[in-house]
């Protein structure tokens, strides 16, 4: 579809294949400004994720009391339904009506705008994401711990290592491969993001918050451009296709270092 | 035969509205118009709307009447608004026959023109539907053919708090700051001087309420802000493109004062307002937030009739102000007007029923634009808080004690009256953008502007950027193609 | 390890927090009206605002009735998510317990050939899918939603089962096939037991995706297969947006998995513990 003119007005008919949606699209700064955003979102919000859930993952692995309390409401977030999500977070980003603002305004912190600036908005974007899938992070992270081999924890306790080198010098490698892995099921999710984007801001103020997917589909289900809709979202396959590899790539090179 | 819009003149001029309603409208309820018989028992209608309770409501309180004068059922899907179009032209575009009747935006006509079926000559057979009662014919006009029954009547308007603008101490004040006094505003100067009074919100109340959420109708809010500098009366055509070349018009300086003032108008808003979708606009005012509102006619319909709203009997309304001076785009210059300019903005143009060229019974969808059409039943919901259709009738206007008994406040509903009629009666009312891709130029609008209200862009350089983008689509759907479909949409003739 | 670690509550609690007070948001909002929303933050029933039911009676048979769509919700979600599991099993298990090769693709190619549908933007196929389900008479079918889910969720558990099968040790297969078990019979009875957490914890995640998902439920259902999203999203309107009913129908929506997550939460961990073991 996307090397073809759909035209509308006639039926749905496909005109003859060109690049013309192709050269168009590498003109587009748009279309460019709207990948830059995606990959910040991604990079930041990921990562993020990632180390909180590792931390609560620390947090939670040992036995606790209320530890089952903890671990059921840390994963309430992503079974709720992104619909859901993008209209809850506008409700607590309203800032006359919302929890936040009047708190922090109680407290003197003054009244964040959220929604309202480019900056900030990328900010509540981002939060939001975190609120909604360092669950997963937290779970699968969690269960690798558990299934940590116990003789090697031992032996470096015994050698009175601090809890900081107990974590960094023997957890963190064990994890590594469960860690390329929920990261990597993580990135390309956060690489298609749309409902909640689209409820929460609507990809605004003006394009500051309009990942590739919102693009794409305003292109072709807002304005009906469907083959340009296409062109926009099969580009982002392909880079998101090369981001991956290249991830794993390193990763795996990475991890070859680390057994070695 | 007269020309539709001289003969509502005239008949406005010599007060004979009142006998419209008197004489041949005379009331019926819904169980006595004439088609009545069952000779549709056992069929189904399919009708396609937005989700409710506005219009879908409407449907659903059609159903039952209607089953009891034709013997046909109705049938309600919905789809949320912002997926609506994309639902109705991917089911026609594939040559679908899930819908017999759509009603959607008159801004779709263009896009839905190939695939639905010309009402006209049903529309002139049929004494029921009392068509010179209605003001609204051209929003469901394209090239000259009645293509879609209007079952509502949209325009902008301003509307402001009276007990405010009536507040002897408030009006000292604001006279000693802004040299001039506080009235309802005539001007767009006179009506930013009253937002930046209140923008700081220190008086309990902020300064205005308007949509700039993008995918929350925020380019209808945008234009009314530009409606008056761009509007020469008696030129058609001076919103959006040249109707001689198709040119876009939305970069010239009428545009950018518009824009400036719709930018400048954010920060004198409740907090957030970036965000604010229309419907937020009818809460915010009803919840006595802001001083001045623009909105389609429901702001003042939730704000007197809501449970809980904090400005019953508190509501003007007014046409949106004018202008002194109007960008020609013809001479490319400012052109000083003696009177004020002060044009209506039909924006949207309202919701229309069309029926699908596929439906399973022609007749029988027929009967039913012509039921939910009717004076009696149309009467019954545009009086009602969440009917979502508003007056499109002569009749609607006249019949007050309707109005009165839905619990509609004076002298709120006298202002609100004849705020519509004169709106809708304006020689001069600038018709709404129903060019194919309406919604694509509509959707790069709302980006531009949010862009310069979060100062992220000049108004001047956004609205370049804008000029481009909608002369590409353009291009590609095919110049020709285009021009002849704008021309088509303000009904006039081919390029000479 | 029996020093007392007390400290770790301040970060859990500080957390918890931060997770709670946007459902808790949402669960007053639900007990809301207009004029409880629009005049400031109002945090307490009975002490700020005035609570009411009539969302409840809106959503539990009033006007907003969500029993069909929630009809709809659970058979197709629970169909395409089983579905996707029984085929995900055995595709995990093929690609965890055979040397396969088509072309140059060898065993780990194939399995991010498949993870890789996961990046596919689902803007980029719901077009598609439209026109395919309206020339085969799919649309707004209960039937047509679990081809799709089940589509969208298979990736997900091919992948995921591969790594629990793996991690299982191939030992106690062996010792089945040397007593003269058939593949099926070791598959079903030895190799499937042993990884039961890890089914219950990918019946969990792709039942999620199911039951939350937006872009094609709006597409292709209308009346007869919408699900809980959509309803959640029609209740933005023209003439106001019922925060109420939003909230009311989320609350209803994250029950059912919530009360599973409660029951199977120890399972749950160990089961994932599996999965991402690789």
């Amino acid at each position: 579809m996307s090397f073809s003119n759909v035209s509308t007005d006639n039926g749905l008919t496909f005109g003859a294949a060109t690049l013309d949606n192709w050269r168009t699209l590498l003109n587009d700064s748009s279309f460019w400004d709207s990948l830059k955003f995606t990959i910040l979102f991604v990079i930041i919000a990921v990562t993020l994720e990632y180390f909180i859930g590792f931390g609560l993952a620390l947090l939670l692995w040992r036995p606790i009391r209320f530890g089952g309390f903890f671990r059921v409401l840390f994963s309430i977030p992503m079974m709720l339904a992104p619909v859901a999500i993008g209209f809850m977070f506008r409700m607590i980003y309203d800032q006359s009506n919302g929890p936040v603002d009047g708190t922090l305004q109680r407290i003197g912190l003054g009244q964040p705008p959220w929604l309202a600036q480019p900056h900030w908005a990328v900010a509540s974007v981002i939060i939001m994401d975190i609120w909604e899938w360092t669950p997963l992070l937290f779970l699968l992270l969690l269960a690798g711990l558990q299934a940590l081999p116990e003789d090697a924890l031992e032996a470096a306790q015994l050698d009175g290592a601090s809890g900081f080198r107990v974590i960094t010098s023997i957890i963190f490698p064990i994890l590594a491969p469960i860690s390329v892995m929920v990261v990597f099921l993580r990135m390309v999710d956060a690489f298609t993001v749309f409902g909640q984007i689209f409820l929460l801001t609507g990809g605004g103020p003006g394009t500051a918050t309009t990942s590739t997917t919102l693009f794409a589909f305003f292109q072709g289900f807002q304005n009906f451009n469907v083959s340009y809709g296409a062109t926009i979202a099969l580009a982002l396959l392909v880079i998101v296709t090369a981001i991956a590899l290249a991830y794993l790539a390193t990763a795996r090179f990475l991890m070859r270092r680390i057994e070695a | 035969m007269m020309k539709r819009r001289e003969f509502l003149e005239r008949m406005a001029a010599m007060g004979v509205g009142a006998m419209a309603a008197g004489s041949g409208l005379t009331l019926l309820d819904p169980e006595n118009i004439a088609f009545a018989s069952k000779e549709h028992a056992g069929e189904t209608l399919t009708v396609i709307t937005q989700s409710g309770p506005p219009i879908a409501s409407a449907v659903q309180a059609s159903a039952a009447p209607f089953k009891r004068l034709t013997g046909a059922s109705v049938k309600l899907i919905t789809a949320p608004f912002g997926e609506l179009y994309t639902k109705t032209i991917a089911n026609f575009v594939t040559g679908g026959s899930a819908y017999d009747v759509v009603l959607g935006a008159s801004t779709w006509l263009g896009d839905y023109n190939p695939y639905v079926v010309d009402l006209t000559s049903r529309i002139h057979k049929d004494p029921s539907i009392h068509w010179n009662d209605v003001i609204y014919q051209r929003n469901g006009q394209w090239a000259g053919r009645q293509i879609a029954m209007p079952v509502d009547g949209d325009n902008q308007l301003m509307y402001y708090r009276r007990d405010i603008m009536n507040n002897k101490s408030l009006g000292k004040d604001f006279q000693k700051k802004m040299g001039h006094p506080l009235r309802p505003p005539q001007t767009w100067d006179e009506f930013m001087n009253i937002a930046r009074f209140f923008g700081d919100g220190k008086h309990g109340v902020r300064g205005v309420v308007e949509a700039y959420r993008h995918g929350g109708q925020a380019f209808w809010y945008y234009m009314s802000n530009c409606v008056a500098w761009c509007n020469v009366p008696g030129e058609k055509g001076g919103l959006f493109f040249n109707p001689s070349n198709l040119k876009p018009l939305v970069n010239n300086p009428g545009h950018v004062k518009g824009m400036e003032n719709y930018a400048e108008a954010l920060k004198y808003g409740p907090p957030g307002m970036i965000n604010f979708d229309s419907n937020e606009v009818r809460q915010r005012f009803a919840h006595g937030e802001a001083v001045l509102g623009i909105d389609w006619d429901d702001t003042p319909i939730i704000g007197e009739l809501q449970t809980g709203t904090k400005v019953k009997g508190k509501i003007g309304s007014a046409l949106l102000p004018g202008t002194h001076r109007v960008w020609n785009y013809r001479t490319g210059k400012w052109q000083t007007m003696s009177k004020l300019n002060r044009p209506a903005w039909l924006a949207f143009g309202g919701w229309c029923g069309v029926i699908s060229k596929k439906a399973h019974n022609i007749p029988l969808a027929y009967k039913y634009l012509s039921f939910v059409a009717s004076p009696a039943f149309s009467l019954k919901m545009v009086t009602l808080e969440n009917s979502g259709m508003n007056p499109y009738r002569l009749s609607h206007f006249n019949n007050v004690a309707a109005w009165t008994k839905a619990g509609y406040p004076e002298p709120d509903l006298g202002l609100y009256l004849a705020a519509m009629r004169k709106s809708d009666l304006d020689p001069n009312a600038v018709q709404d953008m129903r060019l194919p891709g309406a919604a694509g130029f509509q959707d790069a609008t709302e980006v531009a502007a949010q862009k310069v209200a979060s100062g992220q862009s000049s108004a001047k350089s956004a609205l370049d950027d804008l000029a481009n983008q909608w002369n590409t689509t353009n291009q590609q759907k095919g110049m020709a193609k285009q021009l002849k479909a704008y021309r088509a949409s303000l009904n006039l003739g081919a390029t000479k | 390890m029996n020093r007392t670690q007390n400290w770790r509550y301040i970060p859990l609690v500080a957390w918890s927090l931060l997770v709670a007070l946007p459902l808790y948001w949402v669960l007053i909002t639900a007990f809301k009206d207009t004029t409880s929303i629009y005049n400031g933050a109002r945090w307490l029933p009975w002490v700020d605002f005035h609570p009411t039911a009539s969302a409840w009676h809106d959503i539990l048979g009033g006007a907003n009735s969500v029993y069909g769509p929630l009809y709809h919700s659970l058979v197709i979600a629970t169909v395409s998510t089983l579905i996707a599991l029984v085929l995900g099993s055995m595709a995990g298990y093929g690609l965890a317990r055979y040397r396969l090769k088509a072309l140059w693709f060898k065993n780990n190619d194939i399995a991010f050939w498949i993870v890789s549908q996961r990046i596919m933007p689902p803007v980029v196929v719901v077009l598609a899918f439209f026109i395919l389900y309206k020339n085969l008479g799919l649309l707004d079918t209960i039937p047509g939603m679990i081809i799709v889910y089940t589509g969208f969720t298979l990736p997900l558990t091919t992948w995921f089962m591969e790594s629990y099968f793996k991690q299982v040790p191939i030992d106690l297969e062996e010792a089945a096939y040397i007593d003269g078990a058939s593949r099926m019979v070791v598959f079903l009875r030895v190799a499937l037991p042993l990884v039961t957490p890890g089914l219950i914890a990918t019946f969990l995640l792709a039942f999620s995706f199911a039951w939350n998902e937006f872009l094609f439920a709006v597409m292709l259902t209308s009346e007869n297969a919408t699900t809980l999203p959509i309803v959640i999203a029609v209740q933005q309107g023209q003439l106001g947006t019922s925060w109420w009913n939003i909230c009311a129908i989320s609350l209803i929506s994250i029950a059912p998995m919530t009360i599973v997550a409660i029951v199977l939460q120890k399972r749950l961990v160990t089961g994932l513990l599996g999965g991402a073991l690789k």
